[in-house]
């Protein structure tokens, strides 16, 4: 099998975003202490039926109860569409990563906020650009500003698609400076 | 010298890594884990196998999932795939290893055993058999070797680049 497991059928591509889905709340109930009779008591059910949803009998499990499971721990839920050129090879991504993202970038609750964030992004780049090409930047200034920026470029560019060659201009920009 | 009697297969269909790697240990009938998954129902399959792909891409141990055993000294590179079938608790159990190749960073999952559960401690029985396999300098380089053909030789697997 060169392809991945989930290339095989709609079914087995389902049972993996699924199974993946609970893996989240298996951690967030890790993290949290919350036993899974706490969860069955939130969502009226018994243990053993949230037992056997945990345990990976999704045969069931339909969008609503998905969307019951994550209220029952105070969790919201987004289905997400992306395009992932390898995607028979290595199956979908982990909810986590697009969680971990999300959060990485402040939480933007709408498109205006991913529009501020390009903004900003933006301004920040034009007033590093403005700054190491001054010519008598003290290489502590450089240092200060590179974490600053840099620290921001790592947390935005991946979702705000910064043109990683700008990232990389200002490393070789700062590195300049410092040497000089 | 690697041990020739032994088998090391990788997990097929699993995310492709260049971090990290489940594969199989077999050497005659003597190690089940592999016989057991290939014959699991489909829902435990997937069980397992998306339990493997998060392991292999790095999500940190979910107990009631896949664990390793950092507290017991005598199982220290321990690992496990759990799932539950029949009402019993299944396990697939292992050691992890760093074989040094592609490079420092690469782990292996090298899973031999299965068994069922009964009481909360991982039987003796399976940690002294995981535990000889860990410890056997020849299977260890037949792991080393499978994996520096798959990671290294012609045939390089394509895993995810790593930037």
């Amino acid at each position: 099998m060169n392809t991945h497991w989930t290339a095989r059928s709609i079914a087995d591509y389902r049972y993996s975003v699924i199974s993946s889905f609970l893996m989240q709340l298996e951690q967030k109930m890790l993290d949290e202490g919350i036993q899974r009779k706490d969860l069955a008591k939130r969502l009226n059910l018994t243990q053993g039926r949230v037992s056997q949803i945990l345990n990976g009998k999704l045969d069931n499990f339909s969008v609503e109860k998905i969307v019951a499971y994550a209220h029952g721990l105070e969790m919201d839920v987004a289905i997400v569409g992306y395009q992932n050129e390898s995607s028979d090879l290595r199956g979908p991504i982990h909810p986590d990563i697009f969680r971990i993202c999300w959060e990485r970038l402040g939480k933007p609750q709408d498109f205006f906020d991913l529009e501020e964030l390009d903004q900003q992004h933006s301004s920040e780049t034009n007033i590093a650009d403005d700054f190491y090409s001054q010519s008598e930047t003290s290489a502590y200034q450089v240092e200060i500003a590179l974490a600053d920026n840099v620290r921001d470029f790592n947390h935005k560019r991946q979702a705000a698609q910064t043109d990683s060659a700008s990232v990389n201009l200002i490393h070789s920009q700062a590195s300049i400076a410092m040497a000089a | 010298m690697a041990d020739d009697s032994v088998k090391v297969e990788f997990v097929e269909g699993l995310s492709p890594s260049e971090r990290r790697a489940v594969a199989w240990i077999t050497r005659g009938d003597e190690f089940n884990a592999k016989t057991i998954f290939e014959n699991l129902a489909s829902n435990s399959e997937g069980f397992v196998r998306a339990s493997m792909d998060a392991w292999i891409g790095g999500a940190p141990d979910i107990h009631g999932r896949f664990h390793g055993f950092p507290g017991d000294k005598t199982f220290v590179d321990g690992y496990v795939f759990k799932y539950r079938e029949n009402r019993l608790e299944n396990r697939l159990y292992g050691f992890k290893m760093r074989p040094g190749v592609p490079d420092g960073q690469f782990d292996i999952c090298v899973l031999a055993v299965h068994a069922t559960k009964a009481g909360k401690y991982t039987p003796d029985w399976v940690k002294s058999v995981v535990g000889r396999l860990r410890d056997d300098e020849a299977i260890r380089r037949s792991v080393v070797k499978r994996v520096a053909e798959l990671y290294c030789g012609k045939n390089k697997r394509k895993g995810r680049t790593r930037k």
